[in-house]
């Protein structure tokens, strides 16, 4: 078939790129200015490499696919910069809402049985069908993002502790807020996005005992439509504006833009989530965005690729959190340089386990 | 008591029963409730304008199921004339401007109306099958040509196109000044009274604005001139308009242009007004409501206004601040309380405990719970629509030969 | 008019249909820098594969139910649009009863499959009497009652109240329904998976669909009001109560949709339930024109063209060439039909004309 002949072609290009690989430097992941504790930059080889075993990567999304700017974006990116690194070739695949199992398991299995040597599934749907899978293909390797219930000696689950970034930007939030009053817009009321919201009332609430938080949610599940709803998270947060709330942490995917549109209209704050949303957003909207919590899902990514590419893959759960530089805040605008430092001090906090962040709200 | 005087007490006065006095009294019954329960973002200039916001794409989808219906036409495929008005006018808005947006936004939505048309008035096809065929091919389509043009432009990708540029807004000079201190000033209804003046009045995008003129301007075509005559004929009784000459296939393409360029037009005001930017699924059905809005509305545009304000008002309400819900929710057990009341005086038993139960239901839980949960708040628009729908007595009167495909008899 | 040629004509429909919605796929093919003929060989090689085949047939089963759903409306110009709701509803009802309860293996399973029905029939209940006490159109009603639906589900389908989460995941799901209410699978010769146990009710569906239909009563009062209301009514057919009963009844079947997922693959309602089959339901009838068998064929061609897109997604191929590639189908079935019929009705005539005009003066 022509994929296998294709593969083998490839296969040989990645042999001599991968050789070349060292002399290539890599660029940041996704551009986005990453800082928390560590910064943290995937490695680059001075040395020549070893020869990489990963030829095809595939990514298989969950609903909401890619082009939100942020989340999926990232699990791609870093998979992308892994993929130019060993020359080899990366495949997306979507996935649709009334998907079963079944349909997720087989999606896994097509791209398993067309030789990608290293799958990513990004999103919790994907676990049962991944436990499936992986143990009809031991060859190959399989991550998750977003979970940790699969267990399997081929499956790495890819977890990051946004509870624990979003504590960071909620101390920020609460240190700068004027009125004591701050906001959260969740995209969709699910558990994942829950998590933000906890570290998010935690953070506010130790660095400003005074200060209230007002929360809403865009939409319920199934309805997934809050991640892709710029018109109501303008609206949710001009109604929080107008009712004196003058900080929101926008945990809303693709409805985001809409939040820091409604900052920057009435001359008030936002806070980004997932990338350096200063560095998207445009001109007239970025001056209002006091910064992001960054989950850095390329990071994630891009390790897993490279680890099975150089076999240096572990199975289990990896939690990608303020200790490994997994999650951080972005200081892009300089809005929080005043604070960077207690910002800090609390990150150190909760690496060293004196705050213990909450994951439900 | 006398039988005499109980049903003068039960019985309504004049004054009461005119429309204009229910909406005034209700209003003050809210704005007092509002402050009692300190939820003060339920009249407020933001709420308002975000009520603006909302009910203006459903209006729009309303008004163009409305002239799809009255030539006869069930229009279904509304969601998927909004979903190619609001891509082309994207992709056109932020490579050329607002104008362009608008135009082509509009072309894109007139075109998919006259497919609805092709397929149901010429092909014969059932008309709630184009329709629905036409939302699934609207919503492939866009998202096939944003594979094709969205992606690799910088800030677009697959499920959005690149920020969009916006219309104006404009304000009425002077009433800012004019009618704030008495928004700012906490008199209860007055303030509120105030509070609904400015956010009519201010801020206003001319597209609303344009949305707003349509209504009296869709009833002046239909009800005042000879263009609307037929295309209303040939929504009662095509057979007899074809006998006088007033070919009913001519009318019902031109309907359902007209319809479709609503739609699309809709669409444009989701990519300029509403938000900045095309997004994938953006449109959540607002089609759909539309054409509820028409059968509320007993397929006149007024009522057709009126129910995509009471579908945008509490869709606002519940986004901006879910405990304003809580508001509407106590405002409706007190007006099951009220109804109760009067039922039990004129000693109609069965009404007053069928009116009593959710009143007292309702009463209660807010006295209880005081907070609705946020999971619960979300389909408040939706059973707003349903209940009054449910309750507001009325009769239906579709035109009558409504989603009937018109063949004449030499033809079948 | 001889009988084959009759036969020959309503074979043309379908076949009409298909070559047109096939030359249209291969134009957007084309668009979009694929080979057409090679891109559709692929997919029909794939889909053409047993283990695909199986995949398929275990796909139509909820789309073969929603379609008779739909159908049962149809017939009676009412469309449940809340097959959606209904169904979810039902489902979750279905799970968290199911779970709770312990029964001998076929009680267990009856019990399950009547909460389903029950609730089904209720939901889809409550716009059929508000469309006959109140005259509220279907169409909105049941939209309504949809987000309604969605609402209720999300506030239940939390772990304060009827659901759970199991640590390290992400999705939310109700307790895991005992084996003894499982379906068990249809067992197939050789490795080519199994059939969903489901299979056998709902060709028990079909049957009762189709004979209530055509030999009770209350079938032939359905297809009288369908055919002309005002005969019917004339006739002493009561319209509102057979509106009720024909929402009543869609409803019931309706509740069924979600079953096959739930007792042959999940055994649990969680986050990640299959949404939106209600809508496939809808198209899935009219391509079936409301015919038991129809229906069957349509929704095993819809299956079958949403599995073979997977093999488009792994090509680079988006998978939205399928759903146009769907609503074309859609649309050049009903209108070839009308084609056929109106030819049909053209030659009948010249037949009854040339009969009259021989007939002896």
């Amino acid at each position: 078939m022509r994929d296998l002949r294709l593969g083998r072609l490839l296969a040989t290009g990645a042999v001599l790129g991968a050789l070349l690989a060292g002399c290539i430097s890599a660029p940041t992941p996704s551009g986005a200015t990453i800082t928390g504790p560590t910064t943290l930059e995937p490695t680059k080889n001075a040395v020549p490499l070893p020869t990489s075993k990963v030829t095809k990567i595939a990514v298989a999304y969950d609903l909401t696919g890619r082009g939100d700017g942020g989340f999926n974006d990232l699990a791609y990116n870093g998979a992308k910069q892994a993929a130019e690194e060993l020359g080899a070739e990366i495949r997306e695949v979507t996935a649709k809402l009334d998907d079963t199992d079944d349909d997720r398991a087989e999606r896994l299995r097509l791209l398993a049985g067309a030789g990608y040597e290293a799958i990513i599934g990004v999103g919790f749907t994907y676990a049962g069908p991944m436990q499936i899978v992986a143990a009809e293909f031991p060859d190959i390797h399989f991550a998750i993002v977003d979970d940790g219930t699969v267990v399997a000696p081929n499956v790495q689950g890819i977890l990051f502790a946004e509870h624990e970034g979003s504590f960071l930007v909620g101390a920020a939030a609460g240190l700068q807020t004027t009125t004591n009053t701050v906001g959260f817009i969740g995209a969709v009321q699910i558990p994942l996005l829950q998590k933000f919201e906890a570290g998010y009332a935690a953070g506010v609430k130790h660095a400003n005992p005074a200060a209230t938080m007002q929360v809403t949610y865009l939409s319920q599940p199934p309805d997934y439509s809050g991640f892709g709803d710029p018109p109501h998270g303008r609206e949710a947060a001009l109604g929080m504006y107008d009712n004196g709330v003058d900080i929101i942490f926008a945990a809303a995917g693709g409805s985001g833009s809409g939040v820091h549109e409604a900052a920057a209209q009435t001359g008030h704050w936002s806070i980004g989530v997932d990338a350096d949303e200063y560095l998207l957003a445009p001109e007239a909207v970025r001056d209002h965005i006091l910064t992001s919590m960054l989950k850095n899902a390329n990071v994630g990514t891009y390790e897993f690729v490279v680890s099975v590419a150089y076999d240096t893959f572990v199975a289990g759960n990896q939690t990608f959190g303020l200790a490994n530089g997994g999650v951080g805040y972005a200081t892009s605008g300089g809005f929080v340089d005043d604070i960077r430092s207690r910002l800090d001090e609390f990150a150190a906090d909760i690496v060293a386990g004196r705050i213990v962040v909450p994951e439900t709200p | 008591m006398t039988a005499t005087s109980m049903r003068r007490l039960a019985s309504r006065p004049a004054w009461l029963a005119r429309p204009v006095t229910r909406v005034v009294l209700g209003f003050a019954v809210l704005s007092l409730l509002s402050g009692a329960l300190d939820a003060p973002d339920l009249f407020s200039r933001g709420g308002i304008g975000a009520t603006l916001r909302f009910s203006a794409p459903i209006l729009l989808a309303g008004l163009g199921a409305l002239w799809a219906e009255r030539s006869g036409v069930i229009n279904i495929g509304l969601e998927g004339m909004m979903i190619a008005g609001t891509w082309f006018g994207a992709w056109a808005g932020y490579q050329w401007g607002v104008g362009a947006g608008l135009v082509a936004g509009i072309t894109a939505g007139t075109a998919f109306g006259l497919v609805h048309a092709l397929l149901s008035v010429t092909f014969g096809v059932d008309q709630a099958i184009s329709g629905l065929s036409l939302n699934l091919l609207a919503a492939g389509l866009t998202r096939f040509l944003s594979s094709i043009a969205f992606v690799g432009v910088p800030g677009a990708s697959i499920a959005t196109s690149p920020p969009v540029p916006d219309f104006v807004t404009v304000s009425v000079p002077g009433i800012d000044t004019l009618l704030t201190p008495a928004e700012r000033a906490g008199v209860p209804i007055l303030s509120d009274a105030a509070a609904v003046i400015l956010g009519l009045l201010t801020d206003v995008s001319v597209l609303t604005i344009a949305a707003i003129a349509l209504v009296p301007l869709t009833w002046w075509m239909l009800w005042r001139t000879r263009l609307g005559l037929r295309i209303r004929a040939v929504g009662e009784h095509p057979e007899a308009a074809d006998s006088l000459g007033v070919r009913p296939w001519r009318y019902r393409f031109l309907a359902l242009g007209v319809s479709g360029g609503l739609a699309g037009l809709g669409g444009v005001y989701l990519v300029t007004v509403a938000s900045s930017l095309y997004r994938e699924g953006q449109t959540a059905g607002r089609g759909f409501i539309g054409l509820a809005t028409v059968i509320f509305g007993n397929w006149n545009p007024w009522s057709v206004t009126l129910g995509s304000v009471v579908f945008g008002f509490t869709d606002a309400l519940r986004t901006r601040q879910e405990v304003t819900v809580g508001v509407l929710l106590v405002g409706l057990g007190v007006l099951c309380a009220v109804v109760a009341i009067r039922r039990a005086l004129g000693r109609d038993w069965r009404g007053a405990v069928l009116f009593g139960i959710p009143a007292g239901a309702m009463l209660a839980w807010f006295a209880l719970v005081r907070v609705v949960p946020a999971e619960l708040v979300s389909f408040a628009p939706h059973l707003t629509t349903l209940l009054v729908l449910a309750f507001a007595r009325q009769q239906l009167r579709p035109p009558a030969a409504l989603g009937v495909p018109f063949r004449r008899d030499s033809d079948s | 008019m001889t009988r084959l040629r009759g036969a020959a004509l309503l074979l043309t429909a379908p076949a009409a249909a298909a070559g047109l919605a096939f030359a249209v796929a291969a134009v957007i093919l084309r668009l979009a820098g694929a080979d057409p003929i090679a891109t559709l060989g692929d997919a029909l090689a794939y889909g053409l594969q047993p283990t695909t085949l199986v995949a398929v047939v275990n796909k139509a089963i909820p789309y073969y139910l929603a379609g008779i759903a739909a159908a049962v409306g149809f017939h009676l110009r009412l469309f449940n649009i809340g097959i959606d709701g209904q169904y979810r509803l039902a489902a979750f009802a279905a799970a968290v009863i199911g779970a709770a309860v312990a029964l001998p293996a076929p009680l267990h399973l009856a019990l399950i499959v009547t909460v389903a029905l029950v609730v089904g029939w209720g939901w889809a209940a409550i716009a059929g009497l508000l469309y006959v006490r109140r005259g509220v159109n279907v169409v909105i009603s049941t939209i309504m009652l949809n987000a309604v639906a969605t609402g209720l589900i999300a506030y239940l389908l939390s772990p304060l109240r009827l659901a759970q989460q199991a640590p390290g995941s992400n999705n939310i799901t109700t307790a895991p329904i005992p084996e003894s209410g499982w379906i068990p699978p249809i067992a197939l010769p050789g490795d080519v998976g199994s059939i969903n146990g489901f299979l056998v009710i709902a060709v028990f569906v079909g049957i009762a669909y189709w004979l209530v239909l055509s030999r009770t009563t209350v079938g032939f009062e359905v297809r009288a009001m369908g055919f002309s209301e005002r005969a019917a009514t004339v006739a002493g057919i009561r319209a509102p109560r057979l509106a009720l009963l024909t929402m009543a009844a869609s409803g019931a079947i309706a509740g069924l949709v979600g079953l096959p997922q739930l007792l042959g693959a999940s055994h649990r309602f969680g986050l990640d339930f299959p949404a939106g089959l209600g809508f496939t339901g809808l198209s899935v009838a009219i391509l079936g024109r409301n015919h038991p068998v129809g229906v069957a064929i349509g929704a095993f061609v819809w299956a079958f063209l949403e599995r073979s897109a997977q093999v488009l997604d792994l090509a680079g191929i988006s998978k939205e060439v399928v759903a146009i590639l769907q609503a074309v189908i859609v649309l050049s079935i009903v209108v070839a039909y009308e084609l056929v019929r109106r030819v049909r009705a053209r030659q009948e005539r010249r037949y009854v004309a040339q009969a009259v005009e021989g007939a002896p003066a």
